[in-house]
């Protein structure tokens, strides 16, 4: 597994704990925090490709 | 303005004849071509997730599960960032093989042409579901529009249109493994048109209907019960099922699958992809709870909520139509990528053969695909009207999801493990199918199995909800998979094809034929010899490899290379047989399909070289382009890479196919700096870079110019690998420096001759006389002459050395050199004296021994020339940021017509046997290469002058 293939499995660790534990109560505070928290999620997955090409 | 089927009817033929039109642009037009290469397209291509049941259906979900709609992309979103280990394996595994279908891929894997089949067969029958979706979204949208209840005539009506639409563009991508830009360009149009409808209706909801965000908010706080029935939901059950099945379908689904695998443009596209589909979902989600809210209050009681999209839009008859093409938009790409995705596997697994008859095989083939993707459009026609009007469109969509799902088990053990066995992933196919059928494809039509006690044994209180059907059925899949693998034992071709699902090219189980003529004997006894000969010339071009192959490494990459081609026209399971041996399964249809294939492609050649006298020449300058034995690049007005020629490939080791229609900032390390900079480089420049391999070391020549045009059409950039070059010069420069030596011969042996007679007497002295008082200051002498040979010697030894390493530059005191240089040239008994004019710190940007050099041969033809008891000058001098170095001599000079030739290889004015003609030669080359000058000018006051400019170093 490369270095690429262990920062997004780490990646998907985290998100799959925000997504389907309870801790996805977080996000769920008012009728705009679902989108803020995908938003975040996309934008953590675009800087992650960015440093990674960089790389 | 009353909208009227007509008019809906004539937009939606419209609205699909642009897409066609659009498709054979891309196809046949090199600068439009680019569109369907280009990653975005690639990315918003995968936007054909989005379907009918995102442009109506999520509203509907949000109404009775609120945010629970979100776990349809948030499972998406958790695929993407699963790209790096789980997407790319396989998309390595699918390029490997040039599989076609998922079911390819569990026939390849498992060596089962049964497996083949039933995936084939389960995914037909799990997809049915979701064509019925569409075909219903559109229907009911049409008739909600004209204020008619729907019927079965409009649903047939919209099926016949979307049924068309995709046999006009389906059967033109015949042969579904090869990359189309014009389908990738076609599906990212339409995924754009869909996104920009839905964005344009919610924001004019957002501004008529609530007054903008502020007023939304004053809207929802008025209202915090609307707030909270959209997130509660997705704290319960449902949501994490939902997840789940979505991770799956992202890249399962079989037009999921057909896009991010087998239409993939290049390696690198699933990496944009990681983040753009995601961001593309997001964007088009974000009106659903706008259009929810605005629906539900204009909404009167009875209407479902899978229409609330175009009551939010009401008062406009423009938006409502907006809405209505988003829909058929939406619901012609998937249906159309989703037939084409299912008659390949149709075609594969699912037809014995073609019947006997007297038209062409070609004509069969079209007749055969056409007929493959109206069957699938009809029977999911039928599934429409079979299905109780009360199903949501989002039950419809979750059953064909769920069955996917199921390919989950097989799929992961085909790229993960290795003991998994195809007795395992039948019996668990077997089960899921089952449980499938029984726990959610037959409550959509009403019929209801009590299977409420099975649930409560695991703990799942309420058999209505999502969760305990999908677990239930994904559990006993796997656990029927893992077992039965565990219990039974894999064929050796089970295991070598697991094997070749981990490693490349692994063939050390199969038959791997001993010799090109075993390899062609073996295939023409399958496919006749003049196909035979025909398959294996074109694969021995497109592997680079002789026919017949020179060695085994070569035949083995012709063996890869055959295996793939025909592993992506007649299956990988027949394509394996067909070159290693075996017995095949109707080897009189699939040679018929290798026919087929075969006159496909002459008529698609024939057909290219009638388009044009234009078309022709743009074929034979891109295969000029192709053949130049220097790299080629050009990039468009984007910087998008459009050539990337072979010598080019060859060079960077960086195939076209990955680089091509990218943009240059998407070059691999270590090439994309040089790119870059030639890119941002003025027209003409010439840059010069050495990369190191690994396994030897290339020097690179790079010039780049601008394209001409009447607006900035791009720029063209030719590297050319130098490395070679670079070595003759640096052997004939190490010639000279081994020339000038012999001049200075006799030199040397008078320099070193003195001291060593001197050592030699005073030696003698005190052999003679070891006690003497002065014996101590005997040896001083003896070292002091010892340590000035050592010194000449040395100068000798660096002067003459091999230069083997490529030139390096770095900031050098002047003085030094030319202080040495003139050392050096001293040596030389015959000739004048030199005289040094040096400024104070002269530094220069150049290679200490290259200047000596060339300073030595300067001195050393000064030397020669001038009469006996003249001066041979050298001035250095700072002018303008420059340093100059003077060599002036006072001798004959050089007559005028001779004076351009001074610097010719091979040129001399000495007598014969006394110059190579090589000495100004290869120094200007040497200064050159610092990036300074050598010229020659004649003196006022008589003799020469010889100038070297160099650019000033740094301190």
């Amino acid at each position: 597994m490369n270095r690429d293939q262990e920062r997004a499995l780490l990646l998907f660790g985290v998100a799959l704990v925000l997504i389907i534990t309870p801790v996805r109560a977080l996000w769920l505070q008012t009728w705009w925090s679902p989108f803020a928290f995908w938003l975040s999620m996309i934008a953590v997955v675009a800087l992650l490709h960015r440093t990674d090409h960089a790389a | 303005m009353q909208l009227n089927h007509f008019v809906l009817f004539f937009l939606a033929v419209a609205l699909l004849g642009l897409y066609i039109l659009g498709s054979e642009l891309v196809e046949r037009s090199p600068r439009w071509g680019r569109l369907g290469r280009n990653r975005f397209s690639f990315a918003l291509a995968l936007g054909v997730y989005a379907t009918t049941w995102t442009l109506f259906g999520s509203v509907g979900f949000a109404a009775t599960e609120g945010y629970d709609f979100i776990a349809i992309y948030f499972g998406v979103t958790l695929s993407c960032i699963a790209i790096p280990f789980l997407w790319a394996p396989l998309a390595e595994l699918v390029d490997r093989y040039r599989l076609g279908s998922i079911a390819d891929v569990f026939a390849f894997r498992y060596q089962s042409r049964t497996l083949g089949a039933a995936v084939s067969i389960f995914m037909v029958a799990g997809l049915l579901p979701y064509i019925a979706l569409q075909l219903r979204a559109v229907a009911d949208g049409a008739a909600f529009l004209v204020g008619e209840e729907p019927s079965e005539a409009l649903g047939s009506l919209y099926a016949v249109l979307l049924s068309a639409f995709a046999v006009a563009l389906g059967v033109r991508y015949a042969d579904g493994r090869a990359h189309r830009p014009g389908l990738i360009a076609t599906l990212a149009f339409e995924s754009i048109f869909k996104l920009v409808a839905l964005l344009v209706i919610g924001s004019a909801v957002l501004m008529t209907v609530f007054g903008g965000i502020k007023g939304l908010d004053t809207y929802l706080q008025e209202r915090p019960e609307l707030v909270e029935n959209m997130t509660s939901p997705v704290m319960g059950d449902s949501w994490i099922s939902l997840v789940f099945v979505t991770f799956c379908a992202a890249f399962l689904l079989p037009r999921q699958f057909f896009v991010a695998f087998v239409q993939r443009p290049g390696p690198r596209s699933l990496e944009t992809a990681r983040w753009a589909l995601p961001l593309y979902l997001f964007a088009i989600n974000l009106p659903v709870p706008i259009l929810y809210w605005a629906g539900r209050d204009l909404a009167t009681p009875g209407i479902r909520p899978d229409v609330y999209v175009l009551i939010a839009v009401q008062s406009s008859p423009a938006l409502q139509t907006l809405a209505f093409l988003g829909a058929v938009s939406a619901a012609s790409a998937m249906i159309l990528v989703s037939s084409i995705a299912l008659s390949g596997m149709v075609a594969n697994y699912l037809v014995p053969r073609f019947g006997p008859s007297p038209e062409s095989l070609l004509t069969r083939w079209a007749v055969f695909r056409r007929s493959t993707i109206i069957g699938v459009v009809v029977a999911g026609l039928l599934i429409h009207f079979a299905l109780p009007r009360s199903r949501s469109l989002v039950d419809l969509g979750l059953a064909s999801f769920v069955a996917v799902t199921h390919l989950l088990p097989g799929l992961l053990g085909a790229l993960f493990w290795r003991r998994a066995t195809r007795a395992g992933v039948l019996a668990g196919l077997v089960v899921g199918a089952t449980s499938w059928a029984v726990l959610t494809a037959s409550p959509l039509f009403g019929i209801e199995i009590d299977v409420s006690n099975v649930f409560a044994l695991f703990g799942f209180t309420d058999p209505s909800a999502r969760g305990p059907a999908i677990w239930l059925s994904l559990t006993a899949h796997g656990f029927v998979f893992m077992g039965v693998s565990l219990l039974t034992d894999r064929s050796p071709e089970e295991r070598n094809a697991a094997e070749a699902c981990r490693e490349p090219r692994v063939t050390r189980l199969l038959q791997v034929p001993d010799s090109a003529e075993a390899l062609q004997e073996r295939l023409a006894s399958y496919v006749g010899k003049e196909i035979a000969v025909q398959e294996i010339y074109e694969a021995a071009a497109a592997a680079d490899a002789y026919w017949p192959p020179r060695d085994r490494p070569e035949l083995l990459r012709l063996i890869s290379e055959l295996e793939g081609r025909l592993s992506a026209r007649i299956g990988p399971l027949a394509a394996r047989t067909y070159v290693h041996g075996g017995r095949p399964v109707r080897p009189n249809a699939l040679a018929e399909r290798l026919r087929a294939f075969r006159e496909l492609d002459s008529l698609e050649a024939d057909a290219s070289q009638r388009v044009s006298p234009a078309h022709a020449a743009r074929r034979y300058l891109s295969q000029l382009m192709s053949e130049l034995p220097v790299g080629v690049c050009t990039v468009d007005d984007h910087e998008d890479v459009v050539v990337w020629n072979a010598q080019l490939e060859h060079i960077s080791g960086l195939s076209e196919d990955d680089i091509c229609g990218n943009p240059v900032r998407d070059i691999p390390n270590p090439w994309w700096p040089l790119f870059d900079e030639l890119a941002h480089q003025p027209s003409g420049s010439v840059i010069e870079r050495e990369y190191d391999s690994g396994e030897r070391s290339i020097q690179l020549r790079a010039q780049t110019a601008a394209i001409p045009g009447e607006a900035d059409e791009g720029r063209v950039f030719v590297v050319e690998d130098i490395t070679a070059l670079r070595q003759l010069e640096r052997h004939v420069a190490h010639k000279d420096r081994l020339s000038s030596i012999g001049t200075l011969a006799s030199g040397v042996a008078h320099e070193v001759g003195n001291p060593l007679t001197g050592i030699l007497m005073v030696a003698k002295n005190l052999a003679a006389d070891p006690g003497a008082d002065d014996a101590a200051e005997r040896l001083g002498i003896i070292v002091d002459e010892a340590q000035r040979i050592h010194g000449i010697v040395q100068s000798l030894l660096t002067f003459s050395r091999r230069d083997e390493a490529p030139l390096v530059l770095r900031t050098i005191s002047v003085t030094g050199v030319v202080r040495t240089a003139a050392e050096l040239a001293k040596l030389e008994t015959e000739g004048c004296k030199i005289d040094l004019n040096l400024a104070v710190d002269a530094l220069a940007m150049a290679s200490p021994d290259g200047l000596t050099q060339v300073l030595v041969n300067l001195l050393s033809n000064a030397r020669q020339a001038c009469p006996s008891g003249s001066t041979v000058s050298v001035r250095t001098r700072v002018e303008n940021g420059l340093i100059h170095i003077d060599v002036d001599d006072e001798g004959p000079g050089i007559p005028p017509e001779l004076s351009e030739r001074v610097f010719e290889p091979f040129f001399t004015t000495k007598p014969d046997g006394q110059g190579t003609g090589l000495g100004l030669s290869v120094s200007r080359q040497i200064v050159e290469r610092f990036g300074g000058s050598l010229t020659y000018e004649p003196r006022s006051s008589g003799g020469s002058r010889f100038t070297i400019t160099l650019q000033a170093g740094k301190n």
